[in-house]
Protein backbone atom coordinates (compact mmCIF):
# COMPACT_ATOMS: atom_id res chain seq x y z
CA UNK A 1 0.00 0.00 0.00
CA UNK A 2 1.97 3.12 -0.97
CA UNK A 3 1.32 7.02 -1.37
CA UNK A 4 1.50 8.25 -4.58
CA UNK A 5 2.58 11.84 -4.82
CA UNK A 6 1.37 13.84 -7.94
CA UNK A 7 2.13 17.17 -8.51
CA UNK A 8 -0.77 19.33 -10.31
CA UNK A 9 0.58 21.31 -13.25
CA UNK A 10 -1.13 23.51 -16.02
CA UNK A 11 -0.03 20.62 -18.18
CA UNK A 12 -1.22 17.50 -16.26
CA UNK A 13 -0.54 15.51 -13.34
CA UNK A 14 3.59 14.94 -12.96
CA UNK A 15 4.17 12.40 -10.29
CA UNK A 16 7.18 12.35 -7.71
CA UNK A 17 9.15 8.87 -8.73
CA UNK A 18 11.46 9.04 -6.19
CA UNK A 19 13.56 11.40 -3.22
CA UNK A 20 16.82 9.67 -2.51
CA UNK A 21 19.12 12.19 0.00
CA UNK A 22 22.67 13.09 -1.41
CA UNK A 23 23.58 15.00 1.68
CA UNK A 24 27.26 16.24 0.05
CA UNK A 25 27.57 19.64 0.67
CA UNK A 26 29.08 20.24 -2.57
CA UNK A 27 26.51 18.89 -4.80
CA UNK A 28 22.79 21.24 -4.72
CA UNK A 29 19.72 19.30 -4.54
CA UNK A 30 18.17 18.55 -8.03
CA UNK A 31 15.03 17.59 -9.49
CA UNK A 32 15.35 15.25 -12.63
CA UNK A 33 13.06 13.89 -15.15
CA UNK A 34 12.19 10.39 -15.21
CA UNK A 35 15.51 9.19 -13.58
CA UNK A 36 17.59 10.51 -16.64
CA UNK A 37 20.23 13.49 -16.62
CA UNK A 38 17.80 16.15 -17.49
CA UNK A 39 17.28 18.28 -15.18
CA UNK A 40 13.91 20.39 -14.67
CA UNK A 41 13.87 24.39 -14.77
CA UNK A 42 12.73 24.08 -10.69
CA UNK A 43 16.03 22.50 -9.93
CA UNK A 44 17.32 26.15 -8.71
CA UNK A 45 13.84 26.83 -6.77
CA UNK A 46 14.12 23.42 -5.36
CA UNK A 47 17.40 23.95 -4.06
CA UNK A 48 16.60 27.14 -2.23
CA UNK A 49 13.23 25.04 -0.48
CA UNK A 50 15.87 22.62 0.75
CA UNK A 51 18.53 24.90 1.82
CA UNK A 52 18.84 25.62 5.48
CA UNK A 53 17.50 29.06 6.90
CA UNK A 54 15.97 29.65 2.93
CA UNK A 55 13.86 26.68 2.50
CA UNK A 56 12.53 23.72 5.04
CA UNK A 57 13.73 20.57 3.90
CA UNK A 58 16.66 19.89 4.87
CA UNK A 59 16.19 21.59 9.13
CA UNK A 60 12.71 18.98 8.40
CA UNK A 61 14.03 15.86 7.15
CA UNK A 62 18.08 15.75 7.98
CA UNK A 63 19.94 15.48 4.31
CA UNK A 64 21.28 18.99 3.27
CA UNK A 65 20.57 17.80 -0.27
CA UNK A 66 18.37 15.56 -2.49
CA UNK A 67 17.82 14.16 -5.97
CA UNK A 68 14.42 14.49 -6.97
CA UNK A 69 12.98 12.49 -9.80
CA UNK A 70 9.64 13.51 -11.34
CA UNK A 71 7.51 12.22 -14.64
CA UNK A 72 7.57 15.39 -16.73
CA UNK A 73 9.41 18.67 -16.80
CA UNK A 74 7.77 21.36 -14.81
CA UNK A 75 9.62 24.48 -15.90
CA UNK A 76 8.79 27.37 -13.72
CA UNK A 77 6.53 28.42 -10.35
CA UNK A 78 6.16 27.20 -7.00
CA UNK A 79 3.28 25.70 -6.73
CA UNK A 80 4.85 22.33 -6.96
CA UNK A 81 5.81 23.19 -3.25
CA UNK A 82 2.96 21.53 -1.07
CA UNK A 83 3.11 18.34 -2.75
CA UNK A 84 7.14 18.18 -2.68
CA UNK A 85 6.65 18.40 1.10
CA UNK A 86 4.39 15.64 1.41
CA UNK A 87 6.42 13.39 -0.72
CA UNK A 88 9.19 14.07 1.48
CA UNK A 89 6.88 13.26 4.54
CA UNK A 90 5.99 9.89 2.50
CA UNK A 91 9.24 9.18 2.07
CA UNK A 92 10.46 9.47 5.50
CA UNK A 93 7.85 7.36 6.37
CA UNK A 94 8.66 4.51 3.73
CA UNK A 95 5.43 5.62 1.90
CA UNK A 96 6.15 7.04 -1.04
CA UNK A 97 5.48 5.24 -4.58
CA UNK A 98 6.52 5.76 -7.89
CA UNK A 99 3.47 7.10 -9.44
CA UNK A 100 2.36 3.83 -11.11
CA UNK A 101 -1.26 3.82 -8.93
CA UNK A 102 -2.60 0.43 -8.07
CA UNK A 103 -5.67 -0.96 -6.05
CA UNK A 104 -5.36 -0.02 -2.49
CA UNK A 105 -3.34 2.64 -2.92
CA UNK A 106 -3.42 6.58 -1.64
CA UNK A 107 -2.97 8.95 -4.54
CA UNK A 108 -2.25 12.40 -3.45
CA UNK A 109 -2.48 15.45 -5.69
CA UNK A 110 -1.39 19.17 -4.60
CA UNK A 111 -0.90 22.28 -6.07
CA UNK A 112 0.18 24.90 -3.20
CA UNK A 113 2.89 27.35 -2.44
CA UNK A 114 4.64 27.12 0.91
CA UNK A 115 5.68 29.93 3.25
CA UNK A 116 8.81 29.01 4.37
CA UNK A 117 8.70 31.09 7.76
CA UNK A 118 5.04 30.28 9.30
CA UNK A 119 4.53 26.79 7.15
CA UNK A 120 1.04 28.76 5.55
CA UNK A 121 -0.01 27.62 1.85
CA UNK A 122 0.07 30.29 -0.45
CA UNK A 123 -2.64 31.10 -2.88
CA UNK A 124 -1.07 30.05 -6.50
CA UNK A 125 -2.91 30.75 -10.07
CA UNK A 126 -4.61 28.14 -12.53
CA UNK A 127 -6.22 25.73 -9.72
CA UNK A 128 -9.48 25.31 -11.47
CA UNK A 129 -7.83 24.45 -14.75
CA UNK A 130 -5.31 22.01 -12.93
CA UNK A 131 -8.22 20.45 -11.60
CA UNK A 132 -10.05 20.12 -14.55
CA UNK A 133 -6.98 18.34 -16.33
CA UNK A 134 -6.18 15.93 -13.55
CA UNK A 135 -9.80 15.09 -13.47
CA UNK A 136 -9.93 11.89 -15.85
CA UNK A 137 -6.89 10.21 -14.12
CA UNK A 138 -8.52 11.08 -10.29
CA UNK A 139 -12.09 9.27 -11.49
CA UNK A 140 -9.49 6.47 -13.66
CA UNK A 141 -7.66 5.25 -9.92
CA UNK A 142 -11.05 5.84 -7.94
CA UNK A 143 -12.30 3.24 -10.20
CA UNK A 144 -8.52 1.42 -9.38
CA UNK A 145 -10.03 1.23 -5.84
CA UNK A 146 -7.53 4.06 -4.83
CA UNK A 147 -7.83 6.75 -2.03
CA UNK A 148 -7.70 9.68 -4.19
CA UNK A 149 -6.95 13.68 -2.24
CA UNK A 150 -6.61 16.70 -4.43
CA UNK A 151 -5.29 19.40 -2.06
CA UNK A 152 -5.86 23.12 -3.01
CA UNK A 153 -4.81 26.15 -0.68
CA UNK A 154 -7.82 27.30 1.44
CA UNK A 155 -7.39 30.96 -0.95
CA UNK A 156 -8.25 29.18 -4.19
CA UNK A 157 -11.04 26.77 -2.91
CA UNK A 158 -13.97 29.14 -4.14
CA UNK A 159 -12.11 28.43 -7.75
CA UNK A 160 -12.93 24.81 -8.30
CA UNK A 161 -16.47 23.33 -8.01
CA UNK A 162 -17.58 21.40 -4.84
CA UNK A 163 -16.50 18.05 -5.58
CA UNK A 164 -15.35 15.09 -3.08
CA UNK A 165 -11.72 15.13 -4.45
CA UNK A 166 -10.52 18.46 -3.16
CA UNK A 167 -9.60 19.35 -0.06
CA UNK A 168 -8.92 22.83 1.16
CA UNK A 169 -5.69 23.67 3.13
CA UNK A 170 -4.63 26.27 4.74
CA UNK A 171 -0.93 24.91 6.69
CA UNK A 172 1.86 21.99 6.04
CA UNK A 173 0.11 20.51 8.89
CA UNK A 174 -3.69 20.02 7.61
CA UNK A 175 -1.82 18.49 4.14
CA UNK A 176 0.17 16.32 6.62
CA UNK A 177 -3.09 15.08 7.99
CA UNK A 178 -3.99 13.77 4.63
CA UNK A 179 -1.04 10.94 4.66
CA UNK A 180 -2.28 7.47 5.74
CA UNK A 181 -1.18 6.56 9.39
CA UNK A 182 1.43 3.79 8.60
CA UNK A 183 -0.80 1.61 11.36
CA UNK A 184 -3.99 2.36 9.14
CA UNK A 185 -2.50 0.73 6.23
CA UNK A 186 -2.76 -2.70 8.13
CA UNK A 187 -6.11 -4.24 8.09
CA UNK A 188 -7.92 -3.00 10.66
CA UNK A 189 -9.58 -6.17 13.17
CA UNK A 190 -13.10 -5.04 11.69
CA UNK A 191 -11.73 -5.70 8.45
CA UNK A 192 -10.95 -9.34 9.26
CA UNK A 193 -13.89 -10.15 10.91
CA UNK A 194 -16.02 -8.84 7.62
CA UNK A 195 -13.70 -11.16 5.85
CA UNK A 196 -14.27 -14.09 8.05
CA UNK A 197 -18.11 -13.88 8.01
CA UNK A 198 -18.63 -13.42 4.50
CA UNK A 199 -17.21 -16.90 3.62
CA UNK A 200 -21.02 -17.49 4.30
CA UNK A 201 -20.30 -20.92 5.98
CA UNK A 202 -21.58 -22.55 8.95
CA UNK A 203 -18.51 -23.96 10.14
CA UNK A 204 -16.59 -20.61 9.08
CA UNK A 205 -18.89 -18.76 11.60
CA UNK A 206 -19.01 -21.22 14.11
CA UNK A 207 -15.40 -21.39 14.06
CA UNK A 208 -15.32 -17.60 14.10
CA UNK A 209 -17.05 -17.43 17.08
CA UNK A 210 -14.74 -19.55 18.89
CA UNK A 211 -11.70 -17.74 17.30
CA UNK A 212 -13.42 -14.72 18.98
CA UNK A 213 -14.22 -15.96 22.17
CA UNK A 214 -10.61 -17.22 22.61
CA UNK A 215 -9.50 -13.59 21.34
CA UNK A 216 -11.16 -11.74 23.57
CA UNK A 217 -10.51 -14.07 26.79
CA UNK A 218 -6.74 -13.91 25.37
CA UNK A 219 -6.99 -10.19 25.48
CA UNK A 220 -8.37 -9.79 29.03
CA UNK A 221 -5.32 -12.31 30.40
CA UNK A 222 -3.16 -9.75 28.74
CA UNK A 223 -4.79 -7.11 29.62
CA UNK A 224 -4.75 -7.90 33.44
CA UNK A 225 -0.81 -9.06 33.15
CA UNK A 226 -0.30 -6.19 31.62
CA UNK A 227 -1.97 -3.32 34.05
CA UNK A 228 0.30 -5.32 36.82
CA UNK A 229 3.28 -4.90 34.81
CA UNK A 230 2.84 -1.55 33.87
CA UNK A 231 2.31 -0.61 37.62
CA UNK A 232 5.78 -2.10 38.34
CA UNK A 233 7.20 -0.99 35.72
CA UNK A 234 6.53 3.16 36.09
CA UNK A 235 7.96 2.52 39.68
CA UNK A 236 11.20 0.70 37.69
CA UNK A 237 11.29 3.75 35.55
CA UNK A 238 10.84 6.31 38.25
CA UNK A 239 13.92 4.40 40.04
CA UNK A 240 16.06 3.79 36.67
CA UNK A 241 15.69 7.74 35.56
CA UNK A 242 16.15 9.16 39.45
CA UNK A 243 18.72 6.85 41.24
CA UNK A 244 20.22 4.46 38.98
CA UNK A 245 24.13 4.74 39.27
CA UNK A 246 25.34 6.08 35.39
CA UNK A 247 28.81 7.00 36.42
CA UNK A 248 30.20 4.30 34.07
CA UNK A 249 28.19 5.06 31.19
CA UNK A 250 29.81 7.18 28.70
CA UNK A 251 30.51 8.04 25.33
CA UNK A 252 34.12 6.60 23.23
CA UNK A 253 35.37 8.82 21.00
CA UNK A 254 37.61 8.25 18.63
CA UNK A 255 40.29 11.33 16.90
CA UNK A 256 42.23 11.55 14.24
CA UNK A 257 45.55 10.84 14.63
CA UNK A 258 46.97 13.68 11.65
CA UNK A 259 44.74 14.22 8.46
CA UNK A 260 42.89 10.74 7.96
CA UNK A 261 40.84 8.65 10.35
CA UNK A 262 43.66 5.85 9.43
CA UNK A 263 44.74 5.94 12.47
CA UNK A 264 43.25 7.06 15.75
CA UNK A 265 42.99 7.51 19.34
CA UNK A 266 40.63 7.07 21.89
CA UNK A 267 39.02 9.78 24.26
CA UNK A 268 36.22 8.96 26.92
CA UNK A 269 33.70 11.39 27.34
CA UNK A 270 32.05 11.38 31.04
CA UNK A 271 28.46 11.60 31.68
CA UNK A 272 27.42 14.66 33.95
CA UNK A 273 23.77 15.11 34.78
CA UNK A 274 22.50 12.78 31.64
CA UNK A 275 24.71 15.31 29.56
CA UNK A 276 27.67 14.18 27.65
CA UNK A 277 29.85 17.10 26.97
CA UNK A 278 30.47 18.51 23.31
CA UNK A 279 32.53 17.04 20.69
CA UNK A 280 33.83 18.73 17.69
CA UNK A 281 32.85 17.24 14.75
CA UNK A 282 35.96 17.72 12.69
CA UNK A 283 38.34 15.96 14.57
CA UNK A 284 35.79 12.84 15.06
CA UNK A 285 36.35 9.67 13.08
CA UNK A 286 33.80 7.25 15.59
CA UNK A 287 31.46 8.09 18.17
CA UNK A 288 30.57 5.24 20.26
CA UNK A 289 27.91 4.56 23.58
CA UNK A 290 28.89 2.37 26.56
CA UNK A 291 26.66 1.84 28.81
CA UNK A 292 27.30 -0.16 32.17
CA UNK A 293 24.52 -1.85 32.41
CA UNK A 294 23.50 -4.48 28.91
CA UNK A 295 20.55 -2.79 26.90
CA UNK A 296 18.14 -4.09 24.61
CA UNK A 297 18.21 -0.82 22.29
CA UNK A 298 19.52 2.47 21.62
CA UNK A 299 17.45 5.21 19.99
CA UNK A 300 18.89 8.51 18.59
CA UNK A 301 16.62 11.07 18.10
CA UNK A 302 17.40 14.01 16.71
CA UNK A 303 16.41 17.67 17.76
CA UNK A 304 17.56 19.57 14.98
CA UNK A 305 15.74 17.35 12.81
CA UNK A 306 13.19 14.43 12.93
CA UNK A 307 15.31 11.68 12.67
CA UNK A 308 14.44 8.75 14.92
CA UNK A 309 17.18 5.96 14.22
CA UNK A 310 18.12 2.24 16.51
CA UNK A 311 22.14 2.25 17.34
CA UNK A 312 23.62 -0.40 16.07
CA UNK A 313 25.55 -2.28 18.70
CA UNK A 314 29.05 -3.30 17.84
CA UNK A 315 32.32 -4.57 20.00
CA UNK A 316 33.07 -0.98 20.76
CA UNK A 317 29.16 0.00 21.79
CA UNK A 318 26.54 1.30 20.22
CA UNK A 319 27.52 2.87 17.34
CA UNK A 320 26.75 7.03 16.89
CA UNK A 321 26.46 7.62 13.38
CA UNK A 322 28.20 10.33 12.78
CA UNK A 323 26.55 13.28 10.28
CA UNK A 324 28.62 14.03 7.29
CA UNK A 325 28.78 17.56 5.47
CA UNK A 326 27.30 19.33 8.47
CA UNK A 327 27.16 23.09 8.03
CA UNK A 328 25.45 23.29 11.74
CA UNK A 329 25.54 21.70 15.35
CA UNK A 330 24.49 18.37 15.73
CA UNK A 331 21.58 17.83 18.64
CA UNK A 332 20.47 14.74 19.98
CA UNK A 333 18.97 12.55 22.35
CA UNK A 334 20.21 8.99 23.09
CA UNK A 335 17.49 7.04 25.00
CA UNK A 336 18.58 3.93 26.24
CA UNK A 337 15.71 1.00 26.61
CA UNK A 338 15.29 -1.79 28.68
CA UNK A 339 13.03 -3.56 26.14
CA UNK A 340 13.41 -2.99 22.49
CA UNK A 341 10.56 -1.33 20.84
CA UNK A 342 9.23 -2.70 17.74
CA UNK A 343 8.99 -1.11 14.22
CA UNK A 344 5.60 0.15 14.74
CA UNK A 345 6.49 2.08 18.19
CA UNK A 346 9.40 3.35 16.63
CA UNK A 347 6.76 4.66 13.86
CA UNK A 348 4.49 6.21 16.64
CA UNK A 349 7.73 7.84 17.88
CA UNK A 350 8.19 9.63 14.76
CA UNK A 351 4.72 10.80 14.14
CA UNK A 352 4.60 11.98 17.93
CA UNK A 353 8.19 13.87 16.96
CA UNK A 354 6.20 15.31 13.37
CA UNK A 355 3.70 16.68 15.51
CA UNK A 356 6.09 19.45 16.63
CA UNK A 357 6.01 21.96 14.03
CA UNK A 358 9.48 22.66 14.48
CA UNK A 359 12.14 19.29 14.99
CA UNK A 360 14.20 21.74 17.62
CA UNK A 361 10.54 21.59 20.14
CA UNK A 362 11.91 18.59 21.35
CA UNK A 363 12.79 18.65 24.77
CA UNK A 364 13.92 15.89 27.21
CA UNK A 365 10.29 16.45 28.99
CA UNK A 366 8.61 15.99 25.84
CA UNK A 367 10.34 12.59 25.26
CA UNK A 368 9.88 12.04 28.32
CA UNK A 369 6.53 12.35 28.78
CA UNK A 370 6.11 10.05 25.60
CA UNK A 371 8.52 6.74 26.74
CA UNK A 372 6.10 7.09 29.74
CA UNK A 373 3.39 5.54 27.87
CA UNK A 374 4.93 3.16 26.28
CA UNK A 375 5.65 1.02 29.52
CA UNK A 376 9.34 0.28 29.31
CA UNK A 377 12.53 1.34 31.59
CA UNK A 378 14.29 4.00 30.06
CA UNK A 379 17.10 6.75 30.52
CA UNK A 380 17.67 9.54 28.37
CA UNK A 381 21.44 11.47 27.62
CA UNK A 382 21.91 14.65 25.27
CA UNK A 383 24.87 15.12 23.35
CA UNK A 384 25.94 18.01 20.93
CA UNK A 385 28.14 17.40 18.12
CA UNK A 386 29.27 21.19 17.12
CA UNK A 387 30.71 22.47 13.53
CA UNK A 388 33.30 24.69 14.05
CA UNK B 1 25.74 2.30 -82.28
CA UNK B 2 27.77 -0.49 -80.32
CA UNK B 3 27.01 -1.93 -76.67
CA UNK B 4 29.75 -0.19 -75.12
CA UNK B 5 28.55 3.16 -75.95
CA UNK B 6 25.17 3.05 -74.30
CA UNK B 7 27.19 1.44 -71.45
CA UNK B 8 29.48 4.39 -70.86
CA UNK B 9 26.12 6.47 -71.59
CA UNK B 10 24.23 4.99 -68.86
CA UNK B 11 27.40 5.19 -66.54
CA UNK B 12 27.57 9.10 -67.25
CA UNK B 13 24.09 9.57 -66.78
CA UNK B 14 24.50 7.68 -63.26
CA UNK B 15 27.52 10.11 -62.44
CA UNK B 16 26.34 13.29 -62.92
CA UNK B 17 23.19 12.42 -61.51
CA UNK B 18 25.04 11.32 -58.39
CA UNK B 19 27.15 14.55 -58.87
CA UNK B 20 23.75 16.75 -59.02
CA UNK B 21 22.66 15.08 -55.90
CA UNK B 22 25.79 15.81 -53.78
CA UNK B 23 26.38 19.37 -54.92
CA UNK B 24 22.64 20.58 -54.76
CA UNK B 25 21.66 21.40 -51.31
CA UNK B 26 17.79 19.64 -50.64
CA UNK B 27 15.43 22.45 -49.70
CA UNK B 28 15.24 21.64 -45.72
CA UNK B 29 19.48 22.00 -45.79
CA UNK B 30 18.84 25.67 -47.59
CA UNK B 31 16.21 26.65 -44.81
CA UNK B 32 19.00 25.17 -42.13
CA UNK B 33 21.81 26.95 -42.99
CA UNK B 34 21.43 30.01 -41.00
CA UNK B 35 23.94 33.01 -42.07
CA UNK B 36 26.03 33.72 -39.02
CA UNK B 37 28.75 36.96 -38.52
CA UNK B 38 32.44 37.25 -36.81
CA UNK B 39 30.57 38.97 -33.94
CA UNK B 40 28.54 35.66 -32.93
CA UNK B 41 31.83 34.07 -32.12
CA UNK B 42 32.62 36.94 -30.18
CA UNK B 43 29.48 36.56 -28.43
CA UNK B 44 30.09 32.78 -27.57
CA UNK B 45 33.51 33.48 -26.27
CA UNK B 46 32.20 35.76 -23.79
CA UNK B 47 29.64 33.36 -22.60
CA UNK B 48 26.70 35.15 -23.75
CA UNK B 49 23.49 32.54 -23.43
CA UNK B 50 21.44 33.86 -26.28
CA UNK B 51 24.04 32.55 -29.09
CA UNK B 52 22.84 29.20 -30.59
CA UNK B 53 25.86 27.51 -29.50
CA UNK B 54 25.37 24.49 -31.20
CA UNK B 55 25.14 25.78 -34.23
CA UNK B 56 28.39 27.94 -34.36
CA UNK B 57 30.15 25.31 -32.79
CA UNK B 58 29.70 22.78 -35.90
CA UNK B 59 30.93 25.60 -37.95
CA UNK B 60 34.26 25.98 -35.58
CA UNK B 61 34.60 22.50 -36.16
CA UNK B 62 34.62 21.84 -39.38
CA UNK B 63 37.10 25.02 -40.06
CA UNK B 64 40.61 25.19 -39.17
CA UNK B 65 40.42 29.10 -39.47
CA UNK B 66 37.65 29.32 -37.62
CA UNK B 67 39.23 27.42 -34.81
CA UNK B 68 42.59 29.57 -34.97
CA UNK B 69 39.98 32.64 -34.63
CA UNK B 70 37.76 31.02 -31.60
CA UNK B 71 40.93 30.05 -29.95
CA UNK B 72 42.11 33.75 -30.24
CA UNK B 73 38.87 35.23 -29.07
CA UNK B 74 39.04 32.90 -26.20
CA UNK B 75 42.89 33.53 -24.68
CA UNK B 76 41.64 37.35 -24.71
CA UNK B 77 38.12 36.92 -23.35
CA UNK B 78 38.01 34.17 -21.10
CA UNK B 79 37.19 34.81 -17.17
CA UNK B 80 39.73 31.80 -16.19
CA UNK B 81 41.67 28.87 -18.27
CA UNK B 82 43.02 25.71 -17.33
CA UNK B 83 45.71 25.09 -19.59
CA UNK B 84 46.69 21.14 -20.98
CA UNK B 85 47.19 19.10 -18.08
CA UNK B 86 50.82 17.49 -17.45
CA UNK B 87 50.08 14.30 -16.63
CA UNK B 88 52.29 12.47 -14.74
CA UNK B 89 50.76 8.89 -15.21
CA UNK B 90 49.51 7.57 -18.69
CA UNK B 91 46.24 7.90 -18.08
CA UNK B 92 44.35 10.98 -19.72
CA UNK B 93 41.17 11.15 -17.78
CA UNK B 94 41.26 13.35 -14.06
CA UNK B 95 38.77 13.46 -11.54
CA UNK B 96 38.85 17.78 -10.89
CA UNK B 97 40.52 20.85 -12.71
CA UNK B 98 41.69 23.55 -10.36
CA UNK B 99 43.05 26.68 -11.11
CA UNK B 100 43.37 30.39 -8.73
CA UNK B 101 40.57 31.11 -10.26
CA UNK B 102 37.78 27.94 -10.16
CA UNK B 103 37.79 24.24 -9.71
CA UNK B 104 35.73 21.52 -11.74
CA UNK B 105 34.80 18.56 -9.89
CA UNK B 106 32.67 15.58 -10.77
CA UNK B 107 30.39 12.94 -8.07
CA UNK B 108 28.62 10.01 -9.14
CA UNK B 109 25.25 9.85 -8.45
CA UNK B 110 24.56 6.83 -5.77
CA UNK B 111 21.56 5.60 -7.15
CA UNK B 112 22.25 6.03 -11.08
CA UNK B 113 26.10 5.36 -11.77
CA UNK B 114 25.94 6.42 -15.06
CA UNK B 115 24.99 9.69 -14.45
CA UNK B 116 27.85 12.34 -12.26
CA UNK B 117 27.24 15.64 -11.11
CA UNK B 118 29.71 18.16 -12.75
CA UNK B 119 30.32 21.03 -9.94
CA UNK B 120 31.84 24.23 -11.47
CA UNK B 121 32.77 26.59 -8.12
CA UNK B 122 34.07 29.83 -8.44
CA UNK B 123 34.85 32.17 -5.90
CA UNK B 124 35.24 34.85 -6.83
CA UNK B 125 32.50 35.29 -9.81
CA UNK B 126 31.14 38.06 -11.63
CA UNK B 127 27.94 39.72 -11.80
CA UNK B 128 27.81 38.11 -15.16
CA UNK B 129 28.48 34.70 -13.64
CA UNK B 130 25.04 35.14 -11.43
CA UNK B 131 22.74 36.33 -14.14
CA UNK B 132 23.58 34.55 -16.64
CA UNK B 133 25.80 31.91 -15.88
CA UNK B 134 29.22 30.31 -17.46
CA UNK B 135 30.65 29.10 -20.56
CA UNK B 136 32.98 26.34 -19.97
CA UNK B 137 34.96 25.51 -23.40
CA UNK B 138 37.54 22.44 -23.84
CA UNK B 139 39.97 23.09 -26.14
CA UNK B 140 42.13 20.51 -28.26
CA UNK B 141 44.40 20.52 -31.15
CA UNK B 142 41.82 18.92 -33.19
CA UNK B 143 38.14 19.72 -31.54
CA UNK B 144 36.76 22.17 -29.16
CA UNK B 145 33.36 21.85 -27.14
CA UNK B 146 31.34 24.53 -25.19
CA UNK B 147 28.74 23.38 -22.64
CA UNK B 148 26.71 25.99 -20.67
CA UNK B 149 26.34 26.11 -16.63
CA UNK B 150 23.37 27.89 -14.91
CA UNK B 151 24.04 31.10 -12.67
CA UNK B 152 26.50 30.89 -10.26
CA UNK B 153 24.82 30.76 -6.47
CA UNK B 154 26.83 30.43 -3.19
CA UNK B 155 30.29 30.32 -5.33
CA UNK B 156 29.13 27.24 -7.30
CA UNK B 157 26.65 26.14 -10.44
CA UNK B 158 26.31 21.76 -11.64
CA UNK B 159 25.19 20.10 -13.79
CA UNK B 160 23.97 16.27 -13.74
CA UNK B 161 25.20 14.56 -16.93
CA UNK B 162 25.73 11.36 -18.34
CA UNK B 163 29.51 9.66 -17.75
CA UNK B 164 29.17 8.52 -21.40
CA UNK B 165 28.18 12.22 -22.69
CA UNK B 166 31.60 13.48 -24.57
CA UNK B 167 30.92 16.98 -23.22
CA UNK B 168 31.85 15.68 -19.91
CA UNK B 169 35.20 13.30 -20.96
CA UNK B 170 36.68 16.68 -22.50
CA UNK B 171 35.59 18.43 -19.43
CA UNK B 172 38.64 15.39 -17.41
CA UNK B 173 40.55 14.62 -20.23
CA UNK B 174 44.12 16.06 -19.70
CA UNK B 175 44.31 16.61 -23.28
CA UNK B 176 41.88 19.49 -23.15
CA UNK B 177 42.43 22.82 -21.87
CA UNK B 178 39.36 24.77 -19.90
CA UNK B 179 38.46 28.51 -20.81
CA UNK B 180 36.01 29.68 -18.64
CA UNK B 181 33.50 32.74 -19.90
Amino acid sequence: MKTHIFIATTQGLVAVQNITPIDDEDISSVVSVNGTSTTANISGSYHNFVKKGVGIIHQMFGACSYRVDISARIDQGNSWQVAMYLAHLAQSKGLLGNGEVTQGDTVICATGEVNTSNLQVLAVSEVALKFKLAQTQLDQWTQLGAKVHFLVPQANQSEVEKNHYCQPISDLKQAAAVLPNITQNQPSPSVQSKILVSANSRYTIAFSVIALLFIIFFGLYIFTSSESSKHQSVAENSNISKVEPVKKTHLVALFKQGKTCAQTSSQNIELSNQIFADLTLKQLCGLYLQRHKSQLQILLVAQDAYTVLPLTRTPQGWQIPLPKNRLSNRRYYLVSLAQALNEEKIEQLRLYRETMSKPDMLTGKAMTDWLDTQEVEFTIYSHKLVVE
Amino acid sequence: MPDHHYNLQEQLFSVKTLYRELHEQLPEQQNSAKSWVFNDLVQLALGNPKIDAQQIMQHINQSLPLRRQYMQLLQKLAFATSPVQAAASSATEISSRKSAEFELLFKRDKQFSGQVYVILKIPHSTEKHHNQGVRVNCCSEDLISSIHFPPIVDGKTQLLMEESAQKFIHMFDTEFAIYLS
